[in-house]
């Protein structure tokens, strides 16, 4: 199952311009392991450009979806 | 480096946003020594690849992208000529049977695998899908299949895409790699030459799939980084498997150029016994048509045809020749209606083959514009066969020369500006309704990347407008379309003829008819050496051939050959501008010149036939001629050695051929130079081409004793006539045809315009111009009738009797099942009746029937019949079935009236005008003027007959359909509209200019203004016929 909740995070620390650690509503989580990395067009009508789409496992086992596009982070989707 | 061995143009058919030209060009710009062109399932674009590549200097490499039977794509790519033929025959094998959907099943590639190297494909590719799906030993075993079946010739390909697990896959490929030996090649899967086509590649998955942008699916692509990028960002992307790089060059040297331009592929002549040598053939045939063709052969033609005969043997044509005449024979042995056409009717050798009907060395006309050394282009001949017997010509070809060697030409249905507008728009989920009106407003033809400024121009867009901002897209992404292939298409008659078996050149498909066809159109069939002939079908033919049939049919005769080309009768019609229907001389322009004109000779009709085309009128030729054809300006030539070339049209430059004969005359170009002058004249627009030409001629001029200023008048001639120039020879075929069908129009008009009716579609007019015309010479039209129509229309008593076949949408088998019923059992009593008899008749065809009064002669009640009709097709189900009837039933259906039928009677006048007008395209109860006439006639409206008595300048106020309204090309550039307007009482042609047609004119080009009023006043323009000058547009309020 995965839920999109496309909210904003903050990335704390970063490894090779890849996030290591973000925090989401108060929570910290540490990146394990980057599983994939992609990227994506927005909704190029509407003026959107393209954004990086990056599939993290955190240290305690959850996988989460995370979007990059002009230098703002969201916690796209969520792995349950 | 690296190379790209994987690329789609748009010739993968909306799935490809660049052009070849593009994608080399980008090639090129980024210093790649080759690339692969790939489209899906065709090879449709490699002529031009070739081209292109060798004009941009990169090394062209040969393949496709196949699909195999379950789906899955595979990139192959021809190493060797003989994998090339093998390319060529997989798709064959693809094609066969799956016309659209293309499927290889695999043991045929297996089966054909040499010469070939075969790429693991992208994403869609088996080997990657197993991958994907965690199925790792059956990937394993697909590729160690592969492995083995391709020895040496088999890469895993890595895409460097940065989709969705592209980096796993990549990894799993390349550990598959190697574990089993197999190379890995990089590739970036291109569709697009820039990252900003982009866009366009969206629209064109979501066009391709049916799908809007606001539809996610996994058909569009993800990311821009489908382009065709350079070694530098390969690099990037490939960081991790250099091996995979490289071996892209690798490849890239193993690949041969496979595809041979410019080659030979023209079969030799199968001589009868006895021949040897195929040039001696063709002169005897030659000497004996000149004698048929000619009374004496003088000493003059001999050495016109010898000379034509010595180009032909020394281009090597004499094969082409001979086959072109086996099939006119053919033709004439059974007697099939043709004519030959173009610049071959310049051709002496052509005429005494009966290739054509033009007398070329009587006429004078110009070989050398058909084929001349220097230019040694091949040659091409069009024949136009009576376009109901034209499929016996394509079988006989077919027959003669071996099925294996003879195949269709394609044609490309390509985005022009209404079906961008349609097919983007729908895929940016633009309202369905505002997009149609959108569409159907954009002028025909108009190109899709000169929207945006049509809107701007053409008045009858204004109320766009206002959605600027909302089509900001649609016209971008439509201009990124523009001319892309949408589908492929049949060619209308061009075949071709090949030395060696087509697989072997190309690949063949199946086109909608079924008939074999290569990929390539017209010009890449060229390209690859393949002649092509073109054996078209031509409806006048066939309306010709049944004028002939219908007057046999009342047991009298008409002798088509025999007929005069001199008739006064016929001339005086033509001068009259009553041509409807009449080859090529019945459009509003060519009516408004001949009443000018006043044609008395064929000659006046070779020019006439010239002078109606875009270029004489914007080069405002036709005035000029027209003045001097009068002797109201007199004849002067600057140079006497003009005389002789321009006096058949009075000094004025008309012919492409007289351009040649001046520039070999005055300044000594030799033939072929001199129609290297005439094509750039026609196609160039440099300034400093033509500039280039101009010193060629004064200089060559100068040296042939030619004064200075007397050659510049002379080139400033020519060079008016750059673009407009029309091929006498053409122009002759083409008259001759004319004229005659105008001597049919006028000695046998009931046979002719019935005939022009069994062809329709066909001509300028709808069918209820060609009924008004018919009307206006007092033959009576019948409408269709369930007991006297056939399925064509016949002539009985001097009269019209409609066919079935022009109701829309009727079945021929039915209506034969239909007649041949009345024939062997009487005629039928009733609907009823008719329904019992023939059980194929379904509810929608006798609705059909009813709606156009074809029982109206045993119960003109339509609507009470349409009442009745779905219980008496109850009632003829339960009699088939056998089951019980209610007592009275079918009384009314036997015949009596004696049902009551609830106040259902007849429909009113103009239901049933709109029933005629939509089902068989002319009104058989009336006229839509009828129901106007009331209120026209209040308001000071006259009928059209009228205006034959008006005045020339007189004011008047008319109303009527709207018939064809156009906007041809302008001397000034301005607009001028052309219409006809025609009412029940006849019908005159109108123009109104741009200020008239901006304020209140555009309408006419809408559906609103199908049936308007205009004031305006009578123009006779030196003729008899009035002409309307229209000043205003008046829609109709009548409260109907």
């Amino acid at each position: 199952m995965t839920r999109i909740v496309r909210r904003p995070i903050q990335v704390e620390s970063w490894c090779a311009r890849m996030p290591q650690q973000f925090r989401d509503q108060g929570t910290l989580y540490r990146v394990a392991d980057w599983i994939d990395i992609w990227r994506e067009m927005g909704n190029w009508w509407e003026g959107e450009g393209e954004r990086w789409m990056i599939r993290v496992m955190t240290v305690d086992g959850q996988i989460f979806d995370l979007e990059s596009s002009d230098g703002r982070w969201w916690l796209y989707k969520v792995w349950d | 480096m690296f190379v790209h061995l994987h690329c789609h143009s748009s010739f993968s058919f909306q799935d490809g946003a660049s052009t070849i030209e593009s994608l080399v060009a980008q090639a090129a710009a980024e210093n790649m020594p080759a690339m692969a062109l790939t489209d899906h399932n065709t090879i449709a674009g490699l002529p031009e690849f070739h081209h292109w590549a060798s004009v941009y200097g990169i090394q062209p490499i040969s393949g496709a992208e196949l699909t195999l039977e379950d789906g899955t794509h595979l990139t192959v790519l021809a190493e060797t000529p003989l994998g090339y033929e093998n390319l060529c025959r997989l798709l064959t094998i693809a094609h066969e049977g799956r016309r659209r959907q293309p499927a290889l099943p695999e043991p045929e590639l297996f089966r054909h695998a040499q010469g070939l190297i075969v790429l693991s494909g992208c994403r869609r590719g088996r080997i990657p899908q197993l991958v994907l799906q965690h199925r790792a030993s059956e990937a394993k075993e697909t590729a160690r299949r592969y492995h083995e079946r391709f020895p040496g010739a088999f890469y895993l390909e890595l895409q460097g895409d940065e989709y969705p697990r592209t980096h796993w896959l990549n990894r799993q490929l390349a550990e598959l790699g190697g574990e089993l030996g197999i190379p890995l090649v990089a590739s970036s899967n291109v569709h697009h030459a820039t990252p900003e086509q982009f866009p366009v590649y969206d629209i064109l998955s979501c066009i391709r799939t049916g799908i809007t942008i606001y539809d996610p699916s996994g058909e569009r692509p993800l990311n821009p980084n489908r382009w065709l990028h350079g070694a530098a960002e390969a690099r990037r992307r490939f960081s991790a498997y250099p091996q995979a790089l490289e071996n892209t060059m690798r490849i890239a040297e193993r690949c041969q150029v496979v595809v041979r331009l410019n080659q030979s592929l023209f079969p030799a002549y199968r001589l009868p016994r006895g021949e040897t040598s195929a040039a001696a053939y063709l002169r005897r045939l030659v000497w004996r048509g000149a004698r048929e063709r000619y009374p004496h052969v003088d000493g003059e033609l001999r050495a016109r045809l010898d000379h034509e005969l010595g180009i032909i043997e020394r281009l090597g044509y004499v094969d082409y020749f001979l086959v072109v005449w086996d099939i006119a024979n053919f033709a004439r042995s059974r007697r099939i209606r043709y004519a030959g056409r173009g610049s071959a009717a310049d051709s002496a050798v052509a005429y005494c083959l009966h290739i054509t009907d033009v007398d070329a060395a009587g006429r004078g006309l110009l070989f050398e514009r058909f084929l001349s050394l220097e230019r040694a282009e091949k040659p091409d001949i069009d024949i136009d066969f009576d376009s109901r017997r034209r499929d016996e010509v394509m079988e006989y070809v077919y027959r003669t020369y071996g099925d294996q060697n003879v195949a269709r030409v394609a044609t490309y249905q390509t985005f022009r500006g209404k079906s961008a507008i349609r097919a983007v728009g729908a895929a940016l989920a633009l309202p369905e309704g505002l997009v149609d009106q959108l569409a159907k407003r954009i002028p025909w033809g108009t190109r899709a990347d000169r929207l945006e400024e049509m809107l701007q121009q053409v008045p009858e867009l204004r109320p766009y407008r206002a959605h600027q901002r909302q089509f900001a897209w649609l016209w971008r992404l439509a201009a990124g379309i523009a001319g892309f292939p949408r589908h492929f298409g049949l060619h209308l008659g061009g075949v071709v003829i090949s030395s060696r078996p087509l697989f072997a050149v190309t690949s063949l498909q199946p086109s909608a008819k079924g008939e074999r066809m290569i990929p390539f159109d017209k010009e890449a069939a060229e390209m690859v050496g393949l002649v092509k002939l073109d054996l078209l079908s031509l409806r006048t033919m066939s309306a010709i051939d049944n004028a002939i049939g219908l007057r046999e049919s009342q047991k009298m005769t008409l002798d088509y050959e025999a007929i005069p080309l001199d008739d006064q009768a016929t001339f005086r019609r033509l001068g009259r501008g009553e041509t409807v229907g009449v080859f090529q001389l019945e459009s509003p322009a060519q009516r408004a010149l001949q009443t000018r004109l006043q044609p008395d000779r064929l000659e006046d009709i070779v020019a006439s036939v010239a002078l109606i085309r875009p270029g004489p009128i914007k080069g405002n030729m036709v005035d000029p001629f027209l003045r001097r054809r009068k002797g109201l300006e007199p004849v002067s030539y600057l140079h006497p050695k003009l005389e002789p070339i321009l006096g058949k049209t009075y000094g004025v430059v008309l012919f492409q051929e007289q351009v040649i004969e001046i520039a070999t005359t005055i300044a000594k170009f030799t033939p072929g130079e001199a129609d290297q002058l005439r094509r750039v004249m026609s196609h160039a627009r440099s300034a400093a081409k033509m500039e280039r030409i101009g010193e060629q001629f004064l200089a060559k001029a100068a040296q042939a004793g030619v004064g200075e200023e007397v050659a510049k008048t002379i080139f400033s001639y020519i060079q008016g006539y750059a673009s407009y120039g029309f091929c006498e020879a053409h122009a002759a075929a083409f008259a001759t045809t004319a004229y005659k069908t105008a001597y049919l129009l006028e000695h046998y008009p009931v046979e002719f315009y019935a005939a022009v009716l069994n062809q329709y579609p066909m001509g300028y007019y709808p069918i209820h111009v060609i009924v008004a015309e018919a009307r206006r010479r007092g033959i009576s039209v019948l409408g269709v009738d369930i007991n006297a129509s056939e399925w064509s229309c016949r002539v009985t008593d001097g009269q019209i009797r409609l066919g079935f076949r022009l109701l829309k949408g009727s079945q021929e088998t039915l209506i034969r099942t239909l007649v041949d019923e009345r024939q062997a059992h009487g005629p039928y009593r009733s609907v009823f009746d008719a329904l019992c008899r023939v059980p194929q008749l379904d509810a929608l065809s006798a609705q059909h029937l009813i709606r156009v009064g074809a029982f109206d002669a045993l119960d003109p009640r339509r609507r009470h019949l349409l009442w009745r009709l779905p219980e008496w097709l109850r009632l003829r189900h339960a009699r088939h079935a056998r089951l019980p009837l209610l007592p009275d039933a079918s009384m009314d259906g036997e015949g009596g009236r004696t049902r009551r039928d609830g106040g259902h009677g007849d429909l009113p006048f103009v239901v049933k005008l709109a029933d005629e007008y939509s089902l068989v395209g002319v009104g058989l109860s009336g006229h839509w003027l009828e129901l106007y006439r009331p209120f026209l006639t209040q308001n000071g409206y006259v009928p059209i007959r009228n205006l034959d008595c008006a005045e020339d300048g007189d004011e008047v106020l008319v109303a009527g359909l709207v018939v064809c309204p156009h906007r041809p090309p302008t001397q000034s550039g301005r607009t001028v509209v052309f219409f006809s307007l025609e009412d029940e009482s006849g019908i005159v042609d109108a123009t109104m200019f741009e200020s008239v047609y901006r304020r209140s004119g555009a309408v006419v080009f809408t559906p609103q203004g199908r049936i308007v009023g205009v004031r305006g006043r009578i123009q006779r323009r030196g003729g008899d016929r009035p002409n309307l000058l229209t000043w205003e547009v008046l829609p109709l309020h009548t409260g109907l």
